[in-house]
């Protein structure tokens, strides 16, 4: 009996910590839309001054890209966040952020890190934004984790306010149970 | 390495899941802004989502101050929950504020200051107490309304916190306060469907123990009265007893009588009883407090050695008489009687 649940215990330990499938490339794989429904917001562009640039930033790592309507529900509704001129998304894959893109009318762009192990899907950041998006990027962060072996990375896009280029990055840094130091994944290399 | 490839731009918003609450400091230290420092959990116990900005200005400090960039809204998904009946054109949120105090009856009276405070912030509170306790609140002018939880009797076991905390949610509460420091009221007080544990326990309750140091020291009307931010001594216990019980002590009270404040047997109670009491400016350690609680049960009676050995039956009770001396008594359903 013992032996039968050490091998169980075993199964599952290896199971859980199963390497994932990393992308290491920088170029890709890549994802991004337009708004598919231009509302009003979107084409009445927030007042913006050269000295006062008025945006409201949401993050929202949306567990495992899981219930998807319930996080749209969120953006939608839940005071301020509908007012929201960028929203950054971790933990994502393509289809789900290509919804919650739609479903807000904005610009989107999405790059994965990995195929996660459990899921058996995309697992990376994205950038919405009302305003264009000119340029992207894959940060491909340093330091792979240490149990699962997952590259982390930010994906970075230039968003055009007005005139006004604003760079932002949707990161995803490693976890507690990663030993080597995550502040290597944004300082100066 | 975002922070090299950031250095090109003059306005960068670096946000996501930073799986630490420590990384801002790197920002900071690079000459970003970090607005969401300070923002309550984000995951079940850490604040881990963050916003840094560079080149933006901070709300209230110049820039555009009538349309500020509002602070970074973090949120883990996992605890996000859908709100029910609240849609869009759906009625507000209640704005009433709940109290849960289900302790002791001595610990609703000090929570009256706290109610006090609330009420005066945001109008009347509701509160959830105990049966016994309840009478005593009715009447008090900060409260709205009394909820009976009857946490050993009618309503005791998980049914009973659960149809509680269904009431509760209900009632769509917009703040929640938990003077009693228990899980079960943790559990009851998932007033909102997004409000625990980082609402309730994350801004409520973790306040109590990372308090100021008046917060954590104080006497407990104090330390509950800076969950409202207000300074100790600014309410004091009231009480409203009805005409029909100040008959019925009129009818009780008989010419003169003494007075004796109940402590409790539990040592942190006891020991911030005497910590507290007038003339007793040093702190007292509990430690301390018990060893020479053993040593003088051993010294004064022979019942006291019993119990100090392991024996006795029925419950002990402290009762304070003064600063500097205390008197136990038994209270095993005898009149008590000093040692």
């Amino acid at each position: 009996m013992t032996r039968l649940i050490s091998l169980l215990l075993l199964a599952f330990l290896t199971a859980s910590c199963r390497a994932v499938l990393n992308y290491p490339s920088a170029l890709g794989p890549r994802y991004a839309g337009a708004p598919v429904d231009v509302g009003a917001r979107h084409v009445v562009p927030l007042p913006v001054r050269a000295d006062g640039h008025l945006l409201r930033v949401v993050t929202y790592n949306v567990q495992w890209g899981k219930h998807i309507d319930r996080a749209i529900n969120v953006l939608k509704t839940r005071v301020p966040l509908p007012d929201a001129d960028i929203v950054v998304l971790q933990e994502m894959d393509a289809d789900g952020t290509r919804r919650i893109a739609d479903a807000l009318g904005m610009s989107w762009v999405y790059y994965p890190a990995a195929v996660h192990p459990k899921l058996g899907h995309d697992f990376g950041n994205a950038v919405l934004s009302r305003w264009p998006i000119v340029e992207d990027e894959k940060l491909v962060l340093p330091h792979i984790g240490g149990l699962r072996h997952a590259q982390r990375i930010a994906t970075a896009a230039t968003v055009l306010v007005g005139t006004v280029k604003v760079r932002v990055y949707s990161a995803h840094l490693g976890t507690p149970s990663d030993i080597r130091p995550r502040s290597g994944a944004i300082r100066p290399t | 390495m975002i922070l090299a490839d950031a250095a090109a731009y003059p306005l960068v918003i670096v946000a996501g899941d930073m799986n630490s609450h420590g990384i801002g400091k790197e920002f900071v230290a690079n000459g970003f802004v970090w607005p969401t420092e300070h923002n309550g959990f984000t995951t079940a116990f850490f604040n881990w989502d963050h916003v840094f900005l560079k080149g933006f200005h901070r709300p209230g400090e110049g820039g555009a101050p009538d349309q500020p960039i509002h602070r970074g809204r973090t949120r883990h998904a996992r605890h996000e929950r859908p709100r029910p009946r609240l849609g869009r054109g759906s009625a507000p949120l209640s704005s009433a504020t709940l109290v849960i105090q289900t302790a002791f009856l001595g610990d609703v009276v000090l929570t009256t200051p706290l109610l006090s405070a609330l009420a005066a912030d945001h109008g009347p509170v509701d509160v959830v107490t105990t049966p016994l306790a309840a009478p005593l609140l009715e009447t008090h002018p900060a409260v709205r309304k009394v909820i009976a939880y009857d946490k050993r009797g009618s309503d005791r076991g998980w049914r009973g916190l659960r149809k509680l905390a269904q009431r509760l949610r209900a009632e769509q509460y917009q703040r929640a306060y938990l003077p009693h420091r228990s899980l079960r009221t943790c559990g009851a007080g998932e007033t909102r469907p997004d409000s625990f544990p980082d609402r309730v326990f994350g801004r409520v309750v973790l306040p109590l123990y990372r308090g100021s140091p008046q917060a954590r020291l104080g006497h407990e009307s104090d330390r509950l009265l800076a969950l409202a931010n207000e300074p100790p001594g600014a309410y004091r216990p009231q009480l409203r007893p009805t005409a029909a019980d100040e008959q019925a002590a009129a009818a009780l009270i008989d010419g003169a009588f003494v007075a004796l404040a109940p402590g409790s047997i539990w040592a942190v109670s006891a020991g911030r009883t005497i910590r507290n009491s007038p003339g007793n400016s040093r702190i007292m350690p509990l430690w301390l407090w018990w060893v020479g609680r053993t040593m003088s049960v051993w010294e004064k009676s022979s019942e006291g050695r019993r119990r100090a050995a392991g024996g006795g039956k029925g419950r002990q009770c402290l009762w304070e008489a003064d600063a500097a001396t205390i008197c136990r008594v038994d209270w095993t359903g005898q009149p008590p009687r000093h040692e």
